[in-house]
């Protein structure tokens, strides 16, 4: 009970990198955000737990891993009941910051609870990492459900009871049971393979949710229903993790599922949810793969808070590394694809055969959307409900929406290749250090 | 199951999605080319004033299109979007004064292109043409939304 207690703690914290992924659009809306700035709402919290790991790995050290565990659950708390009650967006970027000081200590303490609990350093590693994993690919189909059935404030309210339900297994825990570690020298190359990983993973955890909602118009909760693949193809995959002995081929079987359902990504045949499930659920594999086993790499026989927070601020940079490369490559592929389906729309509109009157009124229209939605894509279907016809012209004007829905659909998918090819690349780039020979088993 | 043989595993289902998606056309989009304005577009024979009229009309445009060397999808983008005419305005440095010159040579040309296919006759293009080269123009072009914006 104790275990499964600590194991919620790691994994409702490391969800919090991406439980806000779904959220972005009602954000947007209430909170009137430049959609430019609503990525720091992820980013925030992926720098600040990156750059706190370390810090508070040293405070754990310092004090007893029971109490910083509790400080770090009760502020996490705190923040993310303040996150809930936001009045404006600078103030949740402020309470997303503080919950993961709080976060960081709690996650970097549990690594020194569980052992004593699952009497093996090991098998501690491999329980934290697995909840870390879980929680991470579980966060946006949970925030999707929740944003779409209550609101985007809710995301962050529910996760006030789940951070204090921890606190009550703690008492009188003590992490002296089991030896300590045989060395504290960090492993560079598992780390440089847990960055490579963590980035590529910030295109299915990021990407696919945006492609879903605001590329191909589904509501928030059918892409948590989507995206819900992952994180049940990674479930599936944890007999795996523990019935396979070899760390690194677990880790280089990992990278290239995630490289492989990125290429899928990348190459998706047609604009639909369903041909991203496949892709998805070899991500999900791969994630449990992975992460797991190069986390496992970097701390073996060096489970100390100090490694552990290593780890914990390695991922997140890795995350936000994958932010920053895919970002400016989707933008640029957004501006050209929109102008191109644009373009091949108007050409469409022009060659229509419908009457110049008809043509005029609805180019108005779509100029009109075009205005309302700048940067975007635009939905061309109201265009089309606005524009009044002869029923004689209905047929070619039907013909005319699919056509259009069509260049938009295709616009839209491709917009998505080369971010998600990219963060293929990261994957596939991951296997070097993977493959590196182990040096320094202190 | 052995490490080699989740290796194995692994890079067949990789490989076999990745080329699955991709034999099944993933991948292989290209956006759709604008055709040249300044080439002759094949004109199907209009029947009735507001088939002529339409026909007419986007021969115009590829005219006004031609003379400003953009596309004439741009240019309709332009007439019907602010924020697309003030694009096409930057990106080609274009003044009320130019804006009028092709809509001008856009109209002649389609007056011309009717006249050669004999949907008008010669009298009659003649008077349009008249029209065409003395309507104040100036007045319609500067309420089109692609030199509204960037009219002083």
């Amino acid at each position: 009970m104790r275990t499964a207690a600590i194991s919620l703690a790691v994994g409702l914290v490391l969800a919090d990198s991406s439980i806000a992924v779904l959220a972005l659009p009602a954000l947007y809306r209430e909170l009137g955000v430049d959609l430019a700035d609503l990525h720091w709402v992820l980013t925030t919290f992926n720098v600040a737990l990156a750059l706190a790991a370390i810090p508070a790995a040293r405070i754990v050290r310092s004090l007893r891993p029971g109490r910083a565990f509790a400080a770090g659950l009760v502020l996490f708390a705190l923040a993310s009941a303040a996150c809930a009650a936001a009045p404006s967006f600078g103030a949740l970027l402020a309470f997303r910051a503080v919950q993961a000081l709080g976060g960081a200590a709690a996650v970097v303490a549990a690594l020194e609870l569980l052992p004593p609990l699952v009497r093996s350093r090991t098998r501690a590693v491999a329980v934290w990492v697995g909840a870390g994993a879980v929680g991470a690919a579980v966060g946006p189909a949970v925030g999707g459900v929740l944003t779409e059935v209550i609101s985007w404030r809710a995301v962050f309210a529910v996760q006030v009871p789940l951070a204090l339900v921890p606190l009550g297994f703690v008492g009188g825990l003590r992490s002296t049971v089991v030896p300590t570690p045989r060395s504290t020298r960090l492993r560079i190359a598992p780390n440089i393979a847990l960055a490579l990983v963590s980035a590529a993973l910030a295109a299915p955890l990021f990407l696919v949710v945006l492609l879903l909602v605001e590329g191909w118009g589904l509501s928030p909760i059918a892409a948590a229903s989507v995206v819900s693949v992952l994180p049940l193809a990674a479930v599936a995959t944890a007999p795996l993790v523990r019935r396979v002995r070899g760390v690194r081929e677990r880790a280089a079987a990992g990278a290239i599922l995630v490289a492989g359902g990125l290429g899928g990504l990348a190459l998706l045949p047609r604009a639909g949810w369903v041909w991203t499930l496949a892709p998805q659920a070899l991500v999900g594999a791969g994630l449990a793969l992975a992460i797991t086993a190069v986390t496992e790499a970097a701390l073996a026989g060096r489970e100390t808070p100090v490694n552990a927070g290593i780890t914990i601020a390695v991922r997140h940079a890795g995350v936000v590394l994958g932010l920053l490369l895919l970002s400016p490559v989707l933008v640029a592929d957004l501006d050209r694809q929109r102008g191109a389906a644009e373009r091949a729309g108007t050409a469409r509109l022009l060659d229509a055969p419908v009457s110049p009157r008809t043509k005029i009124r609805l180019a108005r229209a779509i100029g009109d959307r075009l205005d309302a939605t700048p940067g975007r894509i635009p939905k061309l279907q109201p265009a089309f409900r606005s524009v009044a016809s002869d029923a004689g012209e209905r047929p070619a004007l039907a013909k005319l929406e699919h056509d259009l829905d069509d260049v938009v659909d295709r616009a839209v998918t491709s917009t998505f290749t080369r971010p998600f090819a990219l963060a293929a690349a990261l994957a596939l780039a991951a296997l070097v250090p993977i493959a590196l020979p182990r040096r320094g088993r202190g | 199951m052995s490490g080699r043989a989740l290796l194995a595993a692994a890079t067949a289902a990789a490989v076999l999605l990745a080329a699955g998606y991709a034999a099944l056309g993933g991948g292989r989009y290209t956006p759709p080319r604008t055709a040249a304005p300044c080439d002759q577009r094949p004109s199907p024979p209009a029947s009735g004033i507001e088939a002529l009229v339409s026909q007419l009309a986007l021969v115009a445009l590829d005219g006004a299109a031609c003379a400003l060397d953009v596309s004439r999808e741009e240019l309709t983008l332009a007439f019907f979007s602010d924020a697309e005419s003030n694009r096409l305005a930057a990106n080609n440095d274009l003044a009320p004064t130019d804006v009028e010159r092709a809509v001008r040579a856009g109209l002649m040309r389609a007056v011309e292109d009717a006249r050669r296919r004999g949907a008008i006759d010669a009298a009659t293009a003649r008077l349009v043409a008249a029209v065409v080269a003395l309507a104040p123009l100036k007045s319609v072009v500067e309420n089109l939304p692609i030199v509204k914006e960037r009219s002083p």
